[in-house]
């Protein structure tokens, strides 16, 4: 599907950029990668659960749908208690970390812009170590403490980055915004460094919850994040067209009657309180907000309004299918998922680029 | 009819344009020319946003500042001197956003966008590259659809800073006819341009600025005079006229 050598197109949206008939065959693509993935990911584990009863008790709980599943009680248990919320939270944090590079790389117009850009990993990975370490076994409103750490440096982090880039010049133009997230960065890195080292008790935790995992005690995660990823998600895909206006820059942005700055505003702020709630719930994960969006750009999607949705799905498949390897490679003990998403996803996407060779710039 | 009075702009702590004031005639071709620093883009950028420090700009009696950003974008079109050519959009694609303005915020074009942006590619001879990807597009193709965008727009005003700087001869002309093509339909095009053969070529008006004020302007055989641009353009220059009227600016080093 990628553009031939004449920079031709052949792309599952059409030339004006409205989905197609092939769009809409790419997702429904997506969408059976993303039931197989899940779908396998519920099977592997100590408890052999068979397919065709997960797809019975499943279709049992669609509403008008009665079907007997023939799953004993332990077997429903271990389905819906343990292995379906992290399934869902896999799903969802990777949908919303391609979603957010996708998102991102079209607000900044920088190919390399992941949903850490602006810092919110720096500041979660902060709020998380002074949660590990300050104030451990802490509950807010009978949650864990560290989520809500997490969640607020993402945030703060975002924050001073904007306000820090609004210092460095006339206008939130992308580049001073990047400027911002990178000194931010920069700085609550080094903090976090320095708590991490003064404690060295705790290293073990504070490394196990950067390198990311998706250990989950029933909805709770799932029923956290869910929010934030469903507004995301409206917001951002609602703006595919105008990520295409601003791809233009600024200037041409402007002159066809767009905020550009408004424009980003917005994305910046819905993809930064998901990206926030997805660290919170499973630490840091990198190299999905690059890698899917580029690797959906690269089977020869054009144009926000199909990337965007095709990433959200592809990134959901690739997590789920890279935690599954994540907890049975090394069975019983599970491998860090960021470690596993690294491994998998550089190779793979330098095969992929190799591949294209040059014919589609991301 | 184009208005601007008196308007002055300031950057960086210093006035770029002072009291400049402009009239251009609906449907005309008016072109600024002087040397860099002269004030050609801010001149250009003042008419496209109505933003200035003093002065109005009007366009058919209605102050630019005080249109609505979508309004303002329906009447006012703008070709940049270096227009970024986005990495994996095809060209048709890339013609259609020049309905943005007329598109809802959350919206996507319809079938009377769709066709207009069709027009457009076939009024600039681009409609057999409709599906190439503009950054594949050769220098020449590359302006056209920058002109169609902004052609897609509809506006009244076309404004052009440098638009064929980047072509060969052959290219500039070809590009140049076509716009002055699009003046059939009323469209009052000002353009900012180093080129001052083109300019006499195609231009009605011509606005030689200087340190940021209009030293001359008419038309061309009145403003392009060898004493007043080898003075601002501070080189020894020398106009040539054929038989026709056509003319030519060309540099003088005397004899060798």
């Amino acid at each position: 599907m990628t553009g031939d050598a004449h920079g031709r197109d052949a792309v599952p949206v059409g030339v004006a950029g409205r989905p197609t008939l092939a769009f809409g065959l790419s997702a429904l693509a997506g969408m059976a990668v993303l039931g197989a993935a899940m779908l396998a990911a519920l099977l592997m584990g100590p408890l052999p659960i068979p397919a065709g009863a997960i797809v019975r008790d499943v279709l049992d709980g669609l509403p008008f749908v009665s079907v007997d599943s023939g799953l004993t009680a332990q077997q429903h248990d271990v389905l819906w208690q343990l292995r379906m919320p992290r399934v869902v939270l896999g799903a969802l944090v990777g949908a919303t970390l391609a979603l957010g590079g996708a998102a991102y790389q079209g607000t900044f117009r920088n190919p390399l812009a992941d949903p850490y850009l602006l810092g919110v990993a720096a500041g979660a990975g902060l709020g998380a170590t002074v949660s590990i370490v300050y104030a451990p076994g802490l509950s807010i409103a009978g949650q864990a403490s560290l989520p809500v750490f997490a969640f607020a440096g993402g945030l703060v982090a975002v924050a001073l980055a904007l306000v820090v880039g609004r210092s460095f010049g006339e206008g939130r133009t992308s580049t001073t915004l990047i400027l911002g997230g990178v000194a931010v960065a920069s700085f609550l890195t080094a903090l976090q460094t320095f708590v991490q080292q003064s404690h060295d008790e705790t290293l073990q935790q504070v490394y196990g919850w950067i390198l990311g995992r998706l250990s989950t005690s029933g909805w709770t995660e799932v029923r956290v994040i869910l929010p934030y990823v469903l507004l995301a998600a409206v917001v951002v895909l609602a703006h595919g067209r105008l990520l295409d206006v601003l791809a233009l820059g600024d200037d041409a942005a402007e002159s066809l009657g767009v905020n550009a700055g408004r424009v980003r505003g917005v994305v910046v702020v819905c993809v930064t309180m998901a990206t926030a709630a997805a660290v919170a719930v499973s630490g840091l994960i990198g190299f999905v907000g690059i890698v899917v969006p580029h690797a959906v750009r690269l089977c020869g999607v054009r144009g926000h309004r199909a990337l965007l949705p095709l990433s959200a799905v592809a990134g959901a498949a690739f997590l789920v299918a890279c935690d599954l390897v994540a907890r049975t490679v090394m069975e019983p003990a599970e491998l860090p998922i960021g470690v596993v998403t690294a491994l998998i996803g550089a190779p793979a996407f330098a095969l992929v680029l190799r591949a294209s060779r040059g014919g589609a710039t991301p | 009819m184009i208005q601007v009075r008196d308007v002055r702009v300031r950057r960086g702590g210093r006035d770029v344009l002072h009291e400049v004031s402009l009239d251009v005639e609906r449907g005309a071709w008016c072109a600024l020319i002087g040397p860099n620093g002269a004030g050609k883009t801010t001149l250009l950028r003042a008419l496209a946003s109505g933003r200035v420090d003093a002065g109005t700009v009007e366009i058919g009696g209605v102050p630019v500042r005080g249109m609505g950003r979508r309004r303002r974008a329906q009447r006012i079109a703008v070709v940049e001197q270096q227009p970024v050519a986005p990495a994996g959009m095809v060209l048709a694609h890339y013609v259609s956003l020049g309905r943005t303005p007329y598109v809802s915020y959350f919206g996507g074009e319809g079938a009377a966008d769709r066709r207009v942006a069709a027009e457009c590619l076939e009024r600039l001879e681009l409609t057999h590259l409709a599906t190439r990807l503009v950054t594949t597009l050769s220098g020449g193709e590359w302006q056209r659809a920058v002109v169609a965008r902004a052609l897609a727009q509809q506006p009244e005003l076309l404004l052009l800073d440098e638009p064929t700087s980047a072509l060969d001869v052959g290219r500039q002309l070809h590009v140049m006819e076509l716009i002055d093509g699009l003046r059939a339909d009323d469209l009052t095009v000002v353009s900012a341009t180093h080129d001052l053969g083109l300019a006499a070529a195609f231009a009605d008006h011509v606005v030689l600025l200087g340190e940021g004020v209009v030293v001359a302007e008419g038309a061309a055989a009145e403003v392009l005079r060898e004493d007043l641009l080898s003075q601002h353009y501070r080189g020894s220059l020398r106009v040539l006229t054929d038989g026709d009227g056509h003319m030519a600016v060309v540099p003088s080093r005397g004899p060798r």
